[in-house]
């Protein structure tokens, strides 16, 4: 998850701080929730006012939905980890390729990304050898 | 005959703006389709459907009720204004723009199959008629035609793959031909619309993933093609398939997905069942009941045209 979250620092509309980034996770886990079942879950040790407050916080920032409940709202993350996660990449490639240095940066992305895949094409292959060995000696 | 050219004309008009309302509608629906589904894999047959729903719709609407409404129920004069006309041709613009992305495409894609069947020499391991080793195939294995079908492996792959392997990747492109991915390409071609690409693509991953779960039926399967996969994306970077064919390691859907998916393999979790023998019935009983409210139907449908395209 830490993963996620330092990606998506670099939006500008989703830069999010410590405790936002622990509201959303607490969310993500409920599904949906009131400030109230937020503080009940018992993650979190700020009180109701500073989780309402952040909790609005992120419906301003566009990051949750939220429906009237009785006298509170019950809110709704707008996006998934794996969608904030695209959104946080592709806003941030964007910048990278708006910048003077475009075709600079592109190569080193490329680059990175080509190691990146090659990692995780041998996790992979060594995943599918497992499989396979597992696979015969079940069979034997 | 002047009269019936300008019922072409008007039925032209009627169709651009009814293509582009349901296609507008596509979109909307797919992306709310998109935001619900929240990253889940969406089905191979719906992507295709949202995407030519809007053609097929609104030509079937206007050859079978606009158009004969028109030469039944119009006056015989002549007074259709310049809106009219701008419809129709941008009606006339945009089929032409699809026969001749298709015509190019075609001519591009003929003359790189010539190439890559020069000297293509039929694999027996295979066990299948149609799959060829070839030594200038652009792709390490790809699937090209529509009428007849072809497999072609380059050398290099033929070497790289193990015999299960070669069979498992083969068995993927049979799939392709088997859901007639080739010719839907031709068709999506056919009908350009501005910001369908994205659904387009989808279609495309979709329809690898789909190929990926119904060429395998054991463990065992699933392995030998995800080995062959994860070989030939090492040994040959992917790359974009030529028009109307497909690649077994092209761009638009990650190895790693496929990968996973198939590693994750168990019986019955890939594979996709059709839905479209449903639609048969509704679409029948739809008919017959126009059928039965012909006239009706054709003054309603006068009288939309005549809003629509005064």
């Amino acid at each position: 998850m830490d993963k996620v979250f330092s990606s998506v620092e670099a939006h500008p509309r989703i830069n999010l701080g410590p405790l936002e980034r622990q509201v959303l996770d607490v969310v993500w886990a409920l599904g949906t929730a009131t400030v109230r079942e937020v503080v009940r879950d018992g993650k979190l040790w700020q009180t109701y006012t500073t989780i309402m407050t952040t909790m609005h916080r992120l419906f301003k920032k566009g990051l949750f939905d939220r429906v009237p409940e009785g006298r509170a709202f019950r809110y709704c993350p707008r996006y998934g980890p794996a969608q904030l996660e695209r959104i946080a990449a592709e806003e941030s490639i964007r910048q990278l390729l708006s910048s003077q240095n475009a075709s600079l940066h592109l190569s080193y992305l490329v680059e990175a990304a080509g190691t990146q895949d090659e990692r995780l094409l041998d996790e992979l292959e060594a995943l599918v050898e497992r499989q396979r060995a597992e696979l015969r000696k079940g069979l034997k | 005959m002047i009269f019936a050219a300008r019922g072409i004309m008007v039925s032209l008009a009627f169709f651009a703006l009814t293509y582009s309302f349901f296609s507008l509608l596509a979109l909307l629906a797919w992306w709310g389709m998109q935001f619900f589904s929240r990253g889940r894999p969406v089905p191979v047959n719906l992507c295709f459907g949202f995407r030519v729903m809007p053609f097929a719709l609104s030509a079937a609407i206007t050859l079978l009720l606009a158009f004969p409404s028109f030469l039944l129920l119009e006056g015989r004069s002549m007074d259709e204004d310049v809106g009219t006309f701008a419809l129709s041709a941008s009606a006339v613009l945009f089929l032409a723009a699809g026969l001749y992305q298709v015509t190019t495409a075609a001519a591009r894609t003929r003359r790189v199959v010539a190439e890559s069947l020069e000297g293509a020499m039929g694999l027996t391991a295979a066990e299948v008629s149609s799959a060829f080793v070839s030594p200038r195939s652009v792709l390490p294995l790809m699937l090209v035609g529509i009428r007849t079908p072809r497999v072609l492996i380059s050398e290099a792959a033929r070497d790289v793959l193990s015999a299960g392997e070669l069979q498992a990747a083969v068995r993927h492109e049979l799939e392709h031909v088997r859901s007639r991915d080739n010719l839907k390409k031709v068709i999506l071609s056919c009908i350009p619309f501005p910001g369908m690409a994205g659904l387009e693509r989808t279609w495309q991953e979709a329809a690898e993933l789909a190929a990926d779960g119904g060429a395998v039926s054991s463990r065992e399967e699933a392995l030998d093609l995800a080995a062959a996969l994860i070989k030939l994306s090492r040994r040959f970077p992917p790359q974009a398939a030529p028009a109307f064919t497909t690649g077994l390691v092209s761009v638009p859907c990650s190895v790693a997905t496929r990968v996973e998916r198939l590693l994750a393999w168990e019986e019955h979790s890939i594979a996709s069942h059709s839905r479209w023998r449903y639609a048969l019935p509704l679409a029948f009983a739809a008919i017959v009941g126009l059928a039965a409210k012909l006239g009706p139907v054709m003054i309603l449908m006068h009288s939309l045209t005549e809003r629509l395209v005064p």
